[in-house]
């Protein structure tokens, strides 16, 4: 079910916090939250809850095995089990047909006739999510920073909790644990003003803004890559800039808000990334439940910035490279992991040898068009169409047209609105959210602008991922 | 004892992205997986601040929220302007083509030989032209947006209001209309003449509910709201209906004879819409294929007699869909038809590429539309015409 929809504001929402808050018992009201979000996930495709069942039971039985073993050696047996099942069923799901792609592309390339076959399966949705939130939990438990729960129930709410499971935050069990073990026994009025102003900034973000961005430019000037000019190319990137932040972070709002009727707090996503002075520091505003799951399950364990400037230069690309490829399966997504990767380590080259620029509006500008130049990569749909609006870009196919007056202006204008907000208004965690009638009606009359376009609801950007 | 071991003060090394610091910055050099995962920023909730009005905030939210929602349902209903719960109260703000039509179709009394059927893009198909002909009287029920239901309930609602007269009939078929991208009868269900005689689908209930809260509904209803209480003209001025069922562009035609139309910017600026409509693969829908074969099957029953032909796409837009499904709807739709041919329920005129009938690339008003120079060129070669149709 989408957040935007009919379906869930009308009837999946009420019911689920109708059940959730007059039902008693902590075991009763975590099978209904757990149904709810099963219910949530199989409205897509039923066919993928047995999967994540599957996922939960094995990380959560494999937790429980790791925490036992005295033996070091059967701890790490245990945990490089989970791992490889995990990984394996994204393995499959997700990039099965990629590296069977690029291994018949190798061939054909090499002069052999490839004949591995391609399997064409359906991506289920979140699966990237969950799986994360998944190893993050035995990969602690290894380390001996978090217990694991008793409670099969406990953990299944906590990797299905509809509000995270599709597009996340990545949320931590050790996050969530205590408040598992706590649930509040009613909605606490604070925690439901603060979720209905959270869902409300989230909807306007993603069906007034992120849609818009999409419509208007997006969508048609990248369907026409070929045609583009200076203008348009820079248009198309910026438009893309604006919507995939305004879309993503619309998610995240909404699913911190959701939870927040639930009575449960979710980790913070984005922090205005696109005020970074730096590339260094636009990854720990970006999608920071994954930037910092990145760094602490993945480029730590890989040695980290430990062993000289090889080895962390090496660790930093696999980890972007992942981090890249993790977004999709294809060679563009580990492209821009790369160009990220190799972005983080110039800047890091860079300021050791203090040379940064001292404007603070040069650095921000700086890391906004490496940003920007990024996502053309993280867009496109191949090499040769980023090639192309990169190009165009640059300035190799001519300056292109201006918008025409009128509605391109108007759109226009809409676009230096959305960027302006990104880089001088407070984000949503910044904001202080007026609790007075009047504030009701305006964020009622904001809902209520939004759910007039639920009738052609576009799904999440990061649904795909 | 709280059962995770974190989260525990940050400290200054922490809390850097994986690159932040490189080897040459010794004091930052070491970073271990357990203080890492102390880091405050990766665990920070939201603030949530407790105030004296949150209750009543609440509330208010919730009863305006369903107020409103309440509100735009009831209007809807009651206006009904999508056609779906069978009020209707007002009449349509909307210019309907389907009412348009039928409604000329009734105030000429014709019992017509000839139908030119489909979508917008036979609305310039000349009846007069196919008149001279063919000897036959003709009237234009092309519709936009025509599919195959809207076909069958025209036909249903001609015979019902002419009687059985029918000899002939110019189907235009573009795989447009053959998909299932809309639910069966979406569109003709809105026409109050020839609703009743629509074969549709149940609509599913995300059309329903977009009916009852949807922006487009929702616009409509307040338009006719409007249009009830102003009153007004129905027809947009940019379009005119002859008595016959032809449609004039007037303000484009107006714009081709000062020399002013700009046709290459019409089509750039279809071309995207165009390429995302085709961007995601479609199929042709069985339930729209089997309507349009019963209706064929109809008409051999009763000997009249259907030509079918798929109409041109201007090249550029045809180049420009190039690689996207359109090419394999484009063929699944000739294939159809020519097997329909050969069964004996049609008579498949090639019109496609468009050079072939002597269509003129600076002939269309966009993409798909065409002048009347090459609508008349399009139907001599259809009805395989010794004369030449008179330009109007």
């Amino acid at each position: 079910v989408l957040f935007n929809s009919y379906v869930f504001i009308l009837a999946f929402l009420p019911l689920t916090l109708l059940a959730w808050w007059t039902i008693r018992g902590h075991r009763a009201r975590l099978v209904a939250l757990t149904l709810a979000s099963y219910l949530f996930y199989g409205w897509w495709d039923y066919r993928f809850i047995p999967l994540m069942v599957l996922s939960t039971t094995a990380d959560y039985l494999a937790g429980l095995r790791i925490h036992r073993s005295e033996s070091s050696r059967a701890r790490k047996t245990w945990l490089v089990a989970l791992l490889v099942f995990n990984l394996g069923i994204l393995a499959i799901f997700k990039y099965y047909g990629f590296f069977i792609d690029s291994l018949n592309g190798l061939a054909h390339a090499l002069g052999a006739d490839p004949s591995f076959p391609a399997l064409r399966i359906v991506l289920p949705i979140g699966i990237s999510f969950y799986t994360f939130n998944s190893i993050s939990y035995t990969i602690d438990i290894y380390r001996r920073q978090l217990r694991p729960t008793r409670s099969l129930l406990e953990f299944s709410t906590f990797v299905a909790l509809f509000p995270h499971l599709v597009a996340g935050p990545i949320v931590r069990y050790a996050d969530m644990d205590e408040q598992f073990e706590a649930l509040p026994r009613r909605l606490d009025p604070s925690f439901a003003a603060t979720g209905i102003w959270l869902i409300v900034i989230g909807m306007v973000k993603k069906t007034l803004i992120a849609d818009v961005m999409a419509a208007g430019f997006v969508t048609p000037l990248f369907a026409t890559i070929g045609a583009l000019g200076f203008v348009q190319a820079w248009i198309a990137a910026l438009a893309y800039t604006a919507q995939i932040y305004f879309d993503f972070s619309a998610y995240s709002d909404m699913a911190v808000g959701l939870a927040l009727l639930l009575g449960f707090r979710f980790p913070q996503n984005f922090d205005s990334p696109y005020k970074s002075v730096n590339i260094s520091e636009f990854w720990r505003r970006w999608h920071m439940s994954l930037s910092f799951w990145l760094r602490d399950y993945l480029f730590i364990p890989l040695g980290g910035s430990r062993d000289g400037a090889l080895r962390t230069l090496r660790n930093l690309m696999i980890t972007m490279f992942l981090g890249g490829l993790w977004h999709g399966a294809s060679w563009t997504f580990a492209a821009w992991g790369l160009y990220h990767g190799a972005l983080l380590a110039g800047h890091g080259v860079l300021r050791a040898r203090g040379w940064v620029p001292r404007s603070r509006s040069l650095s921000t500008a700086l890391t906004f068009v490496s940003v920007v130049v990024g996502w053309v990569l993280f867009r496109a749909q191949s090499f040769g169409d980023a090639t192309r609006v990169l190009g165009a870009m640059s300035g190799l196919f001519g300056r292109g047209a201006l918008p025409a007056a009128g509605t391109g202006a108007l759109r226009l204008t809409l676009l230096a609105g959305a960027l302006g907000l990104t880089f001088l208004a407070p984000n949503t965690w910044q904001l202080s959210f007026p609790r007075s009638r009047a504030a009701a009606v305006v964020a009622a009359l904001a809902m209520f602008a939004c759910f007039l376009r639920f009738a052609a609801p576009s799904p999440f950007l990061y649904f795909q991922f | 004892v709280s059962r995770s071991q974190h989260p525990a003060p940050p400290s200054a090394s922490n809390s850097e992205s994986p690159v932040a610091r490189l080897p040459s910055m010794p004091a930052l050099a070491s970073i271990d997986a357990r203080s890492s995962a102390r880091d405050r920023a990766a665990h920070r909730t939201y603030p949530v601040v407790a105030t004296p009005g949150d209750r009543s905030f609440a509330r208010t939210f919730l009863v305006a929220f369903l107020a409103l929602v309440a509100g735009v349902a009831a209007l809807n209903v009651v206006v009904d302007p999508l056609g779906y719960f069978g009020v209707g109260l007002l009449p349509r703000a909307s210019w309907d083509d389907r009412d348009e039509k039928a409604k000329m179709f009734l105030r000429q009394q014709l019992r017509p030989g000839l139908l030119l059927l489909g979508s917008s893009r036979t609305m310039k198909l000349d009846p007069a032209c196919a008149s001279a002909l063919t000897g036959l009287p003709s009237f234009n029920f092309g519709v936009s947006g025509g599919r195959p239901e809207d076909f069958y309930a025209i036909q249903q609602f001609v015979e019902a209001s002419a009687g059985t007269s029918l000899k002939r009939i110019i189907l235009g078929i573009e795989p447009d209309i053959l998909l299932d991208d809309v639910s069966l009868g979406a569109f003709a269900r809105q026409s109050r003449y020839l609703g009743p005689y629509v074969r549709a689908d149940r609509p599913p209930a995300e059309e329903i509910a977009a009916a009852l809260f949807g922006q487009g509904a929702t616009v409509l209803s307040l338009a006719s709201l409007l249009h009830a209480i102003r009153g007004g003209e129905a027809l947009p001025p940019s379009i005119r209906l002859r008595n016959d069922g032809m449609l004039f562009y007037t303000q484009d035609e107006e714009a081709v004879r000062r020399g002013t139309f700009d046709q290459s910017a019409r089509i750039a600026a279809q071309l995207p819409g165009l390429r995302q409509a085709f961007a995601s693969t479609h199929v042709l829908s069985p339930e729209r294929v089997t309507l349009l074969r019963r209706l064929l099957g109809d008409a051999r029953t009763r000997g009249i007699r259907v030509d079918a032909f798929i109409p041109p796409t201007h090249p550029v837009a045809a180049q420009a869909l190039h690689g996207t499904s359109f090419d394999v709807r484009l063929r699944e739709t000739e294939q159809l038809l020519r097997s329909l041919d050969r069964e004996g329920l049609l008579v498949y005129h090639q019109t496609i590429p468009g050079e072939r009938v002597g269509i003129t690339p600076d002939g269309y008003f966009d993409a798909y539309h065409l002048m009347q120079p090459n609508a008349n060129r399009l139907l001599e070669s259809i009805l395989d015409g010794k004369a030449r149709c008179a330009l109007q």
